[in-house]
């Protein structure tokens, strides 16, 4: 069916696409940093509710969680520039990754920390706790074990999105792969070498996600 | 409720409005740069040239992840005579213009053809290739030979190219796609019935991808001629680029190059 030629080709440019890999490996981890940490921050400052904090957050999401990805990197590439903004390729995918995301992971915290029963704020509170003491010890670290399942999504779809930074010339990935099939005329198996690479990348997180859940899982409980 | 659902809808609309004035002071941007541009190139030793490294061979990577093709070594021979380094940013087709106007380089060399709509937008260089268009059908088509051809018939074409003009006025169901190699593989495919495009770059694929189900269609047709894009503004780097364009040529510079990629001269 495809011809051994081809995948030779494939097989001569394995080391060019195994630093577009790294590039997508460093901007996805970079990304999914950022992402859980401005998600956690709007999940806070939507639950503890100040009228400004709430009002900003909730334009935040609706804007970051409204729009697409793609049209995000377009206007931070490019059309910041008209306001003197000249961010290089890989800031602005880090940024564009980063503020997309938060606001979808934003929405996964909040949820995770609103199922947390009012009582165990309410138990800690008379054990003479502060509310930043009980957030830390008592309702953070059950609502982001409920939360790992659908967080872990979301990190697997940046690893994939961190692909349309080949759009405003990030040399990651799929920019390599189109790059070198381009050149060679040789297609098919480019593509498929490509969905392999993703593929295997997300194969790891997933083990990572098994570690995780693994080490926070309650002893004697069922989750 | 309702004072926060004001407060919303206000920044919303300061944001349209910010992004609304943003192409006002592109202009005035240009206009404080417009004698310095090639000051600018000069003293930053680097001139930044926007190019899709994705069409052989013209530009594209090799298999080491290197930059080449006849339009890099052709800018890079202008780089040199203007003293500089030729600094490369690689972009996809769809982003080359919107790259230009937003200063992330100061000339596209991509194949870019030289008519009147990009004229009004853009100043070009001389010509440094004249090539011709050139139609590719699927192997069971026999009635695509001219561009007449086209009217009706569903033709694929890139995006903002030249190719979309005349396919275009000659009244084709135009389906659009990222870049040539997409469209190739659907006219093998048959999910359209042909396309158009420069010659020399179906004969480099037609050459490198022995695809048995596309053939040319008819003869070469349209002289196109291909220069430098800049944006408008700065007429001394246009002419610091024209003048190094002819040194080249009288120095035999640019025949080698020629002869390297297609094995004959390009210019005429």
């Amino acid at each position: 069916m495809l011809a051994n030629r081809e995948w030779d080709i494939v097989i001569a440019s394995l080391s060019v696409l195994g630093e577009g890999a790294m590039v997508t490996i460093y901007l996805s981890v970079l990304a999914m940093l950022g992402a859980v940490m401005v998600g956690l921050l709007v999940a806070l400052m939507r639950i503890f509710k100040i009228r400004i904090f709430e009002l900003i957050a909730k334009v935040y999401v609706s804007f970051f969680r409204g729009t697409p990805l793609l049209v995000q990197l377009l206007i931070l590439y490019f059309g910041l520039t008209s306001f003197h903004i000249m961010l290089e390729p890989f800031p602005a995918a880090l940024i564009g990754l980063i503020l997309h995301f938060g606001a979808y992971i934003s929405e996964i915290f909040r949820g995770a920390l609103v199922s947390i029963h009012i009582g165990q704020w309410e138990a800690g509170r008379s054990l003479g706790m502060s509310t930043m003491q009980v957030l830390q010890k008592i309702v953070l670290p059950q609502a982001l074990r409920i939360s790992i399942p659908s967080l872990w999504n979301c990190l697997i779809d940046i690893l994939k999105s961190s692909s349309l930074a080949s759009v405003i010339t990030v040399p990651e990935l799929t920019r390599q792969v189109e790059e070198q099939s381009s050149a060679q005329f040789v297609f098919m198996p480019y593509f498929l070498t490509l969905a392999v690479f993703y593929w295997v990348m997300v194969i790891a997180m997933g083990w990572v996600q098994e570690w995780l859940e693994k080490k926070l899982m309650i002893p004697g409980g069922s989750s | 409720m309702i004072k926060r659902n004001l407060g919303i809808f206000l920044i919303l609309l300061l944001t349209v409005f910010a992004i609304g004035c943003s192409s006002q002071q592109t202009t005035k941007v240009e206009e404080t740069k417009k004698q310095t541009l090639l000051e600018t190139i000069h003293h930053r030793g680097t001139i930044k040239v926007g190019t899709e490294g994705t069409y052989p061979p013209f530009t594209f990577k090799n298999e080491k992840g290197e930059l080449e093709g006849f339009d890099v070594d052709i800018i890079n021979e202008v780089a040199k005579r203007l003293h500089v380094k030729a600094e490369f940013v690689p972009t996809e087709w769809k982003a080359m213009f919107v790259g230009l106007d937003s200063e992330r380089f100061d000339v596209i060399a991509n194949q870019v053809s030289i008519n009147e709509k990009r004229l009004e937008k853009y100043d070009f260089s001389a010509p440094y290739t004249v090539s011709g268009a050139q139609i590719i059908v699927n192997k069971d088509t026999t009635d695509i030979n001219t561009v007449e051809d086209f009217k009706g018939r569903k033709i694929g074409v890139t995006q903002g190219s030249n190719w979309e003009e005349i396919a275009k006025k000659a009244g084709a169901n135009i389906q659009h796609y990222k870049g040539a190699n997409e469209i190739f593989a659907d006219v093998a495919a048959k999910r359209i019935e042909g396309s158009v495009n420069d010659r020399l770059y179906i004969a480099e694929y037609l050459l490198k991808n022995p695809n048995p189900n596309l053939k040319v269609g008819g003869k070469t047709f349209d002289t196109a001629k291909m220069g430098f894009a800049f944006r408008k503004g700065s007429p001394e780097l246009v002419e610091a680029v024209d003048k190094a364009l002819k040194e080249i040529q009288a120095d035999g510079t640019y025949l080698k190059i020629s002869q390297k990629w297609f094995g004959e001269d390009v210019s005429k």
